[in-house]
């Protein structure tokens, strides 16, 4: 029947996208940043909900009571704008302006600001609670480990 | 006028301003995990007409004597502990003439077991509202001045207060989050009680613009962080014993004279700001209502733009001659536009005009031959020009 004929563009496209959604997980979807932590933490995988607690400093201990220790790129960073709008849901004018409102109130401090992927790897290999994000395909050196950011 | 005094106050203000720009990156360094220095302030020229308000001493001159400058240490000896202190120096406008003035903002040792529960002792951050906690820091804001009817002298905030204070958050389900605070302690309110003057038939004096200390102070604010992005809204409320008080009627002061209640919400989403907060505030001889609506908006990198919008009405217990009554309110609509050098300095310009001579009004001295001779203005404007700085 022609409405047939209309309507199949429309249903095959449908049923693709419900095929994607299905077995397609975010989890595959390439972000142009990878978590790091400390090689000895035992965790493998972070719901983002949990991260940004962690980042926000809203949470500060992980699973085994280790003290979390973050570490930010620094503003200018494109790999601090992806990170902050994929993970915390902000752009990083807001981020800093979530920070300073908690260190000019004499709350909280900010994580660590470093320059470079390098510089956040050494961090979080010294710190046994550390975790920080680098540029997606950065070569992990030794004592640090990607952590896959889970559902 | 220009005086050398107010040129030297310019030209100091601008290089700190300035140096402050160059300089904070390497200034802020986190020397160690354990110790932080940081700091805000800023500088106003004002010029307003007929009275004076806020940086403008009402002679239509543009007045330059309004600094500030605050430093914030922050050490951490021990995971649990953190230790503030915050010494603030201000040159503030003071009806015709300037004021220099030393402060201790904050001076607490915190002890925290997580971040649901934080414990602070001493000299704190009084909780009330949306920018108590970030009073004098002016890049978290959109105008250089804050709302007068809920943080200016109204009884409703203070900076600080002395005492003990717990704090902390709560995520729950759905991605609602709660903030609490709840002090108990005392502080010294700075209350502006112009309509005095006509009811008691004094010349004025220091007791219409005064200091009120609250002993026995307790309060609280509570905060919901919604599922929606930018969006949270509170209440806050606290309540306290004023001290007597020697030339007015409140000789036996009791717990609950001095109270303050409000309601605040804010919506921040991309470049679009927006916030309001609406209170009421009694004392043994007067009440007052207060609200304001604040939005602004960012355009680009550099510009923003800002409107706002208050009112204040005071309930007086005793009757005013009818040309008197414009002491009793305060309307204001502020538009500003501001220029951001950077995310830690920012230039603004800000037109202001007040309705009402709550607190644009003659001097005290001078109210009652102003209202003799039926001379009482009751709209002021206010244009001020100023930087800001944080880092």
């Amino acid at each position: 029947m022609r409405i047939h004929r209309f309507f199949r563009p429309f249903l095959l496209a449908t049923l693709g996208a419900l095929a994607l959604g299905a077995f397609g997980s975010p989890g595959h979807t390439e972000e142009p940043y990878q978590i790091v932590v400390n090689s000895a933490n035992p965790s493998a995988s972070l719901a983002k909900e949990r991260l940004a607690a962690y980042f926000l400093k809203k949470e500060t201990r992980w699973g085994d009571g280790t003290k979390v220790a973050v570490v930010d790129r620094a503003p200018g960073a494109a790999v601090r704008a992806a990170f902050s709008k994929s993970v915390l849901g902000k752009d990083v004018a807001a981020v800093k302006s979530y920070w300073q409102r908690l260190l000019f109130s004499g709350k909280e401090t900010p994580p660590a600001e470093l320059d470079t992927d390098r510089e956040v790897m050494e961090f979080v290999a010294k710190s046994p609670g550390g975790i920080g994000y680098v540029s997606a395909g950065t070569d992990l050196g030794a004592g640090v480990k990607a952590l896959r950011i889970g559902s | 006028m220009w005086g050398r005094q107010r040129v030297f106050a310019l030209v100091g203000a601008l290089a700190v301003a300035t140096g402050a720009t160059f300089v904070a990156p390497s200034l802020a360094a986190e020397w160690t995990d354990k110790v932080s220095i940081h700091a805000y302030g800023g500088w106003a020229l004002g010029s307003s007409d007929p009275y004076p308000y806020l940086s403008g001493s009402g002679d239509s001159d543009p007045e330059v004597d309004n600094v500030e400058a605050v430093l914030l240490f922050q050490f951490r000896p021990t995971e649990n502990v953190q230790i503030v202190l915050a010494p603030g120096w201000e040159i503030a406008q003071s009806g015709e003439s300037a004021e220099q003035s030393q402060s201790l903002e904050i001076a607490s040792v915190e002890w925290s077991s997580s971040e649901k529960l934080r414990l602070r002792l001493g000299r704190n951050r009084l909780p009330f509202g949306i920018y108590t906690d970030i009073f004098d820091v002016g890049t978290l804001r959109p105008l250089y001045f804050l709302p007068q009817s809920i943080y200016g002298p109204t009884g409703f905030v203070n900076e600080a207060y002395n005492g003990a204070g717990i704090s902390g958050l709560a995520p729950f389900a759905g991605g609602w989050q709660v903030d609490y605070d709840l002090f108990a302690g005392g502080t010294d309110f700075e209350t502006e009680e112009i309509f005095e003057v006509p009811a008691s038939g004094s010349d004025g004096g220091e007791a219409q613009s005064a200091e009120a200390g609250v002993e026995k102070l307790f309060g609280g604010r509570l905060t919901l962080t919604s599922p929606i992005d930018g969006l949270s809204f509170g209440a806050s409320a606290f309540s306290g014993q004023p001290q007597a008080r020697g030339n007015t009627a409140l000789r036996n002061p009791s717990w609950g004279d001095f109270s303050s209640y409000g309601a605040h919400l804010e919506f921040l989403r991309g470049p679009w700001n927006l916030r309001t907060e609406v209170g009421r505030h009694y004392e043994d001889e007067y009440s007052s209502k207060a609200g304001y609506v604040e939005i602004s908006r960012r355009i680009g990198t550099h510009w923003q733009g800002a409107l706002r919008g208050e009112s204040v009405r005071v309930d007086f217990d005793q009757e005013l001659p009818p040309d008197a009554k414009s002491l009793l309110d305060h309307d204001e609509l502020v538009a500003g536009i501001s220029y951001w050098l950077s995310e830690n300095l920012v230039l603004r310009l800000a037109y202001h005009r007040i309705e009402g001579n709550l607190f644009a009004h003659p001097s005290e001295e001078e109210l009652a031959d102003v209202l003799a001779a039926g001379k009482l203005d009751e709209t002021s404007r206010l244009i001020t020009f100023g930087a800001q700085f944080s880092f």
